[in-house]
């Protein structure tokens, strides 16, 4: 499933200005958009990851033209998380002990921070959202894990989940410069509600991600539009929920998220999650916090 | 509330035993966890590996059926979800119509967990936790199972996996090792060395699927063997599986063997899902391998409580469970079997097919004095050379009177080919029924007149 440009229903209008929802609405069908592109060393360590001769010197030799992403594989080969026995120092050793899976996720992880949610002027914004994005790849990594699911699909789907908000966040400021107009935070937030689904499509579109990824961007706020809805979507769903729980909020108006409303959530039954399963996964917050800080750092 | 059969688990021996008691005019209840009725078969086994099997074997044969015309080789990105893009539709279709079946028979579903409060009662715990208890006159535990996670692998579902999540990687692993020689084992390995991916199948057993003919699994692992960077490993004690990184899982083997790949799938058996209902409750102890020990009758040591599928152990195949179900709860309701149930055949799913039904030859051997064996090749049959299939045997086991006693089948179709042998059987025919009776032409069906041949003109031609 993809988005379709086509069909983007306008936001609600005593929300945000008619006006609003119909520049980006056309700046969206026009193609008209600063849709940034992965870096190419991380473009490059994603295709060296996928092939049979991959090997870490190689891949060290490639990550070195990009210091700040060295610097994080550094940081997380080190981290308590790979409970290294002795201290990481180089490159290649530091991608041994992660594997291609830990530090394809990284890699990506990285990129999209520094090439989507960043929106200059705007950190107190999309730096909430990034947690938030990081938060919720690692709830749906674990809830993928404790349903005997395969982890990779759902830690990129979390990470991604919210990557349209920027870009729509990204286009009102244009909106606003191009018409010397200032709209209020809240009409803000309502906008990026409504149109960061199928502005993250848009953009991963051109990142080959695996469908699932485009479906959870697409429809991890209401899925209810799906007859079928994949595990991917619905994992997608409940890892959002669980990462606003924490407390590290995506930037949207919305509800505050209990362990009641969690457990009386519609995604609990979808998933077929039994109370003592719910609890064991709140058992994990702490965990969770704690693999999110150390990214952050 | 009370029903007269309580059923736990809705796989193919549940939906069997449901059904057959719904026949006999018995009010029904089947508990099931999950969200849909159909049990781990359609959702985590039979259905989701046969639905890749099914891309597996075409792509495969693609290159052979058009003379090297078409080349269907995969790259290393191919995406696994992308090989299985029927699956959703096919688990649906299946599912909707187990659903629908049950409903038409009256077949009440209740989803939750059950556990055993007594030997006549269950409460069900429904995914929102509510509670209720039923009580029922037979119950029937069908509870299905899992994958084993020996102790020293770490089954992490990322970098190890097990039957469950080998089917949700994204990407197709550069190479593979399989521990286990079982049904799952061999038919994921062969699967997945059929679609490119070297494999290697690690086992204690000298040679895979050791119930099988022995000239099946042999057959079985020179054709796996043929699959480049792909190799049998039998005879081999597993000591340990550790991640090491950069996409490398080793398995280390006594003797100091170490096995090397991207990813590692552990079908080192199942376990059956019996903890969560407290049978102790119910007055029943699991056996020493965890499963409950049963009369042929699928009937424990409780006499209202009957147990089948999975949870009784080996041969845990649908085909089986489906049998058990059924004559479980015919026997709890006292209604007429057929005195001669007939042997059920075995199919498996591997690359190429096997299936198999009755005893094998060193079975045979082993009951009755006088034993003769015809075979015959796929490529002794027209249908073989025009589907590529030549590679096939069939194997036809019969006493000295010309009774069958089994038949073994390797190759395209065979699954679908037993039951012919099954027929045959069940309707106490000898052998020359396939040599009397005129096939469709040109049919794989037609290996089955070779073999029967064979044994005819060696009777005929015997010494008086």
């Amino acid at each position: 499933m993809s988005s379709e440009v086509g069909s983007i229903a306008p936001a609600p209008e005593g929300l945000v200005p008619e006006e609003l929802s119909e520049a980006l609405i056309a700046r969206l069908r026009a193609g008209d958009l600063d849709l940034p592109l992965l870096p190419s060393v991380a473009t490059e360590v994603l295709e060296l990851a996928r092939r049979a001769d991959a090997d870490a010197a190689r891949l060290a030799e490639v990550l070195q033209r990009d210091q700040a992403l060295a610097g994080h594989v550094m940081r997380l080969a080190n981290s308590a998380s790979y409970a290294a026995r002795v201290p990481i120092v180089s490159l290649p050793q530091a991608i041994s002990r992660l594997g291609l899976t830990a530090l394809r996720d990284m890699v990506v992880a990285v990129a999209v921070r520094g090439k989507v949610f960043h929106v200059p002027g705007c950190n107190d914004v999309v730096a909430p959202m990034w947690r938030h994005a990081l938060a919720t790849a690692y709830w749906a990594r674990e809830i993928a894990r404790a349903r005997r699911s395969n982890v990779e699909a759902a830690f990129l789907c979390g990470l991604l989940h919210d990557v349209g908000s920027p870009v729509v966040l990204q286009a009102i400021l244009d909106v606003q410069c191009r018409r010397s107009v200032l709209y209020a935070r809240p009409v803000i937030e309502y906008a990026i509600l409504h149109f960061h689904g199928v502005f993250g499509g848009t953009l991963v579109a051109g990142w080959n991600m695996p469908p699932a990824v485009s479906d959870a961007i697409l429809y991890h706020h209401d899925y209810s539009a799906l007859e079928r809805p994949s595990e991917s979507v619905l994992l997608t769903h409940l890892a959002d929920k669980m990462a606003a729980w924490m407390g590290l909020h995506d930037g949207y108006p919305r509800p505050p998220e209990t362990e009641a409303t969690i457990a009386a959530a519609q995604v609990i039954e979808d998933l077929n999650i039994y109370p003592d399963e719910v609890a064991q996964l709140f058992g994990l917050r702490e965990r969770i916090a704690a693999w999110v800080a150390e990214v952050e750092e | 509330m009370h029903v007269d059969v309580l059923v736990i688990g809705s796989g193919p021996s549940g939906q069997q035993a449901a059904l057959q008691a719904r026949r006999a005019g018995r009010s029904v209840v089947v508990v099931e966890k999950d969200s849909t009725v159909g049990g781990a078969c359609v959702h985590r086994g039979t259905i989701p590996s046969k639905t890749l099997r099914e891309t597996a074997v075409y792509l495969a044969g693609l290159p052979k059926r058009t003379a090297g015309n078409v080349e269907a080789a995969l790259d290393e990105r191919t995406r696994l979800e992308s090989l299985m893009s029927r699956l959703d539709h096919v688990v649906a279709s299946h599912t909707d119509s187990i659903a629908a079946t049950m409903a038409r028979a009256g077949v009440q579903v209740c989803r939750g967990r059950a556990r055993f409060v007594s030997p006549h009662a269950v409460e069900v715990t429904q995914v929102r936790g509510k509670v209720e208890q039923w009580t029922a006159d037979v119950i029937v535990v069908a509870a299905g199972s899992r994958p084993r996670a020996p102790e020293g692998i770490p089954v992490d579902h990322e970098h190890v996996l097990d039957s469950d999540s080998v089917l949700a990687m994204v990407y197709l692993p550069r190479s593979l090792t399989v521990l286990g020689g079982g049904v799952i084992a061999s038919e994921y390995a062969s699967i997945f060395a059929c679609l490119g991916v070297a494999t290697t199948i690690v086992d204690k057993a000298p040679r895979p699927l050791a119930f099988l003919d022995h000239e099946l699994s042999e057959a079985f692992v020179q054709r796996f063997d043929n699959y480049p960077g792909c190799r049998y490993l039998g005879g081999q004690q597993i000591e340990g599986v550790s991640w090491e990184g950069i996409g490398r899982v080793a398995t280390r083997l006594a003797g100091g063997t170490e096995v090397v790949s991207e990813k590692v799938l552990c079908a080192l058996g199942r376990v059956p899902n019996l903890e969560a209902l407290d049978v102790a409750a119910a007055g029943l102890r699991a056996n020493a391998r965890g499963f409950l020990e049963v009369d042929p009758y699928g009937r424990t040591s409780v006499p209202h409580i009957y147990a089948v599928g999975d949870v009784v152990g080996p041969p845990a195949l649908a085909s089986s469970a489906l049998a058990q179900g059924r004559r479980a709860v015919c026997h709890a309701l006292s209604l007429a079997q057929r005195s001669d149930e007939g042997a059920i055949p075995t199919g498996i799913y591997t690359v190429p097919e096997m299936a198999a039904i009755g005893l094998t030859e060193a079975q045979a051997r082993e009951t009755h004095a006088d034993v003769r064996v015809g075979r015959a090749s796929f490529a002794e049959v027209a249908r073989g050379h025009i589907s590529a299939g030549t590679d096939g045997l069939l194997k036809l086991v019969v006493d000295g009177g010309g009774g069958i006693l089994g038949a073994h089948i390797l190759g395209e179709g065979a699954t679908e080919l037993i039951h012919l042998a099954q027929l045959a059987m069940a309707g106490g025919q000898n052998v020359d029924v396939f040599v009397d009776n005129v096939f469709n032409f040109p049919t794989l069906a037609e290996a089955y007149r070779v073999a029967a041949e064979r044994l005819v003109d060696a009777a005929h031609s015997a010494p008086v």
